[in-house]
């Protein structure tokens, strides 16, 4: 029987890599298949999980099978990638160029750097198979020289069923279910995610339409981006914001589930995402979604929310009130969001997609 | 049910009303035009210096006036001369009105190029000074990290010598409640109590130790992750079937189940690990673990977990425990006790004397024995804690340097786990 090894840097619950390496296991699991999970920092303690170290024990045939997330720089990943003989499948995230880091944060600029330049690696290596989280990051791989023919894409497997079935954290859901309108955003305080915009388009909404309204931002506020974050917090402090405003830093999934179930609507004004995997979290929560266009959004969102081409804070203000004064409006992108995450994007569809595009090398 | 089309063209009207209302409307006009802006990054396209240099050559060759007749090849001979010469009649009027403006346009270009010459200039020493200041910084950043290690260990100084304060105050305080009601003999009970006080003289230095020797508590919190999958998967932690930390010390492991909504209750023999743990709010009694659990009812728990516990008591009360803990827990119930593991030959030889509290290091084949011989099933080993890669030496694919990394770097910890069926 042939091995497949799934290699990823960093294994651990509750991000969106990790989903979708443990995903692709269950899948490939369920198909009475010996996969085995292959990783550098290791936090979970399933037994499925090994040391990359251990890779040379696994994989012994031509004919075994490595797929390998690329998501960020991992000389030791790469370096079993290029040295291990079998087939082997890139499976690509998306990596964030460096400019947004500038002056941020110099660690993320070389992080970054050293991401883009192991894409390049990859892309030269020309391995049997190349999948993609998104068709911009399958545009991506084809302009760094990798043939369209190998280029294929697979949604990440996702955790939005167990979101979806796990109860609410009551305290949240008592706490800003109020007369408030809140308005949702949800991703890692970063400053390729556009925040100070969406800031600016909140602070027109809260200032011109609806004083009781409050702006939720969930996500990570790592001290390595203490710039951007301090930066952030002074522009909120600049406009008066700072009641209207809430940062919740990292949350477990049942805070997340109540962060999205008392919002009316969810907004993104991030410059870059491979795939944004909160954008189908929303949709799936029926909440309408607008978003600024940029990179993979308008891919991922599909017909199911408000895509704006350009960042005008404008348009993104009045959309907000739009969705929040018109039921009709607000009803029916909840509904437009969940047909697009039920015909796209359920891991059953993903599921299938994946094993059709990898079949071959089963 | 929502067709795809139909969101399609409702989403296209909607974003047309919108940019409508953004256009024309009255809400639109209210809004206040110092922060109404477009931002569009990449439509911002700057000219080169190149784009600088090809525009002043341009302009310089249209700033004279008439320095080429035109030769009027086209007309006659006789017509000819005669523009010919009527232009440079007129370019030489032309040149005596125009000679203020010419001489202008000259100096315009000339200052548009010095400009630029100095701003090439400027670029180049801002580039230096950002060099300069790029490596200031970072030595500022080595720097910093250098005092903040020293001012953890300052503030852990502190700690202790605040935790020795506050016991010594307790102390004072009992002593001087005992003189005010003229204690004459000493009675039985008198004489346990201060017993047990000599038992507590060392608490505040144990928490010395664990903060300057275990690790932050941050880090411990991030080693103690991989247990949340384990206590999730058995189904335990609920009010039902509440969870037991031994010794749990500062409580890291307590905050991380109360993060993830498990209930929890914390055992230490430290005093001052029991105030840290109360301050941040976590359940946390002061108490002996054998006499303790001996006090509760059997079957009455979902998980009994001790980290860095067993290895400081002897082997018949680790057998005592093991018959304690499995009494005590339900059906499906599990322990997870983690203790240094001596296979890794630094962690074996050294590190784990550098407690001085340990007792014996404990190998992992030995209590996985002893758990399967005290009735629990399903025992298994988990490795943890390896050196980073850093501090092993380069394998190359040798089998020696592989197994000599194994031996050095390999797992500094292990955990057994156990459940009751």
């Amino acid at each position: 029987m042939k091995h497949i090894a799934i290699c990823t840097p960093e294994i651990s619950y509750g991000d969106a890599v990790s989903s979708d390496v443990l995903g692709m296991f269950n899948t490939l699991d369920s198909q009475n298949l010996k996969a085995n999970i292959f990783a550098e920092n290791i936090f979970i303690s399933d037994e499925i999980v090994k040391d990359i170290s251990c890779i040379g024990n696994f994989i012994k045939s031509s004919e075994d099978v490595i797929i390998y997330h690329h998501s960020t720089g991992w000389f030791k990943g790469l370096n079993v990638l290029t040295n291990i003989n079998c087939k082997k499948i890139i499976k690509y995230h998306s990596i964030t160029p460096p400019d947004y880091f500038y002056g941020f944060s110099s660690d993320h600029v070389e992080t970054c750097k050293g991401g883009i330049e192991q894409l390049n690696t990859i892309a030269n290596l020309d391995l049997d198979m190349y999948l993609n989280d998104s068709r911009f990051n399958m545009v991506e791989m084809i302009s760094k020289g990798v043939k369209s023919s190998k280029c294929h894409v697979v949604p990440p497997f996702n955790n939005i069923e167990r979101l979806r079935e796990i109860k609410p954290d009551f305290n949240i859901l008592n706490k800003y279910n109020d007369k408030k309108v809140n308005i949702l955003s949800v991703g890692r305080v970063a400053p390729n995610k556009g925040f100070a915009e969406l800031i600016d388009a909140f602070a027109l909404y809260n200032n011109y339409f609806n004083k009781e309204s409050r702006l939720i931002i969930v996500g990570d506020r790592h001290p390595r981006l203490s710039a951007y974050i301090c930066y952030l917090d002074d522009k909120i402090r600049s406009i008066n914001l700072e009641d209207s405003v809430l940062f919740t830093g990292k949350v477990n999934d049942e805070q997340l589930k109540s962060y999205y179930l008392v919002s009316r609507v969810f907004a993104l004004t991030s410059y870059h995402e491979g795939f944004c995997l909160p954008l189908v979290e929303a949709m799936s929560m029926k909440i309408p979604v607008i978003a600024y266009g940029s990179a993979a959004v308008p891919d991922t969102v599909g017909n199911g929310g408000i895509i704006w081409e350009d960042l005008d804070i404008n348009l993104i203000a009045i959309t907000m009130n739009e969705i929040v004064i018109n039921n009709n409006t607000y009803f029916f992108l909840g509904e437009a969001g969940w047909r697009e995450y039920q015909n796209n994007f359920t891991n059953k569809i993903i599921k299938e997609k994946f094993l059709n595009i990898i079949g071959k090398y089963l | 049910m929502v067709k795809s089309e139909d969101s399609k063209n409702y989403i296209e009207d909607l974003k047309k009303r919108i940019r409508k209302k953004v256009m024309t409307d009255q809400e639109s006009k209210n809004i206040d035009n110092s922060i109404k802006r477009r931002y569009d990054p990449s439509s911002i396209i700057l000219p080169t210096e190149d784009d600088f240099y090809s525009n002043i050559n341009k302009a310089e060759q249209n700033a004279d006036i008439g320095v080429t007749v035109p030769s009027f090849n086209k007309l006659f001979l006789l017509k000819r001369i005669i523009y010919r010469w009527i232009t440079k009649f007129l370019f030489k009027i032309l040149k005596v009105i125009t000679i203020n403006q010419r001489n202008f346009n000259l100096s315009v270009l000339d200052t548009f190029r010095s400009g630029i010459d100095d701003h090439n200039n400027l670029k180049l020493r801002f580039a230096e000074t950002k060099t300069q200041f790029d490596t200031r910084i970072i030595e500022l950043k080595i720097k910093q990290e250098q005092q903040d290690i020293e001012i953890s260990k300052l503030n852990n100084m502190i700690n202790y010598l605040k935790n020795s304060l506050v016991q010594l105050e307790q102390r004072t305080d009992n002593i001087s409640e005992d003189t005010g009601k003229g204690v004459k003999k000493i009675d039985k009970r008198k004489l346990k109590d201060l017993k047990d006080e000599v038992n507590h003289n060392l608490d505040s230095f144990y928490v010395f130790l664990e903060d300057n020797l275990r690790g932050s508590s941050d880090e411990i919190k991030k080693r103690l992750h991989v247990y949340l999958p384990v206590i999730k998967k058995a189904n335990v932690g609920l009010k039902d079937s509440p969870i037991l930390d031994i010794g749990c010390g500062r409580g890291e492991w307590l905050e991380l189940l109360k993060d993830a909504g498990l209930y929890a209750k914390g055992l230490d023999f430290n005093r001052v690990m029991i105030e840290i743990c109360k301050k941040q709010g976590l359940n946390a009694v002061e108490g002996e673990a054998l006499s303790f659990l001996k006090g509760l009812p059997s079957s009455s728990l979902g998980a009994v977990t001790g980290f860095h516990f067993i290895e400081h008591y002897g082997f018949e009360f680790l057998v005592e425990l093991l018959k304690e803990i499995l009494r005590v827990l339900k059906s499906g119930g599990l322990v997870i006790l983690e203790t240094p593991n001596p296979s890794n030959i630094l962690v074996g030889s050294c590190n784990f004397y550098v407690d001085p509290t340990h007792n014996k290091p404990l190998p992992s084949p030995l209590i996985k024995l002893v758990l399967e011989s005290r009735g629990f099933s399903k025992v298994k080993i988990m490795c943890l804690n390896p050196y980073e890669d850093d501090f092993k030496i380069k394998e190359n694919g040798s089998e020696t340097s592989k197994r000599f990394n194994d031996y050095f770097y390999g797992p500094q910890d292990y955990a057994v786990v156990g459940y009751k069926i």
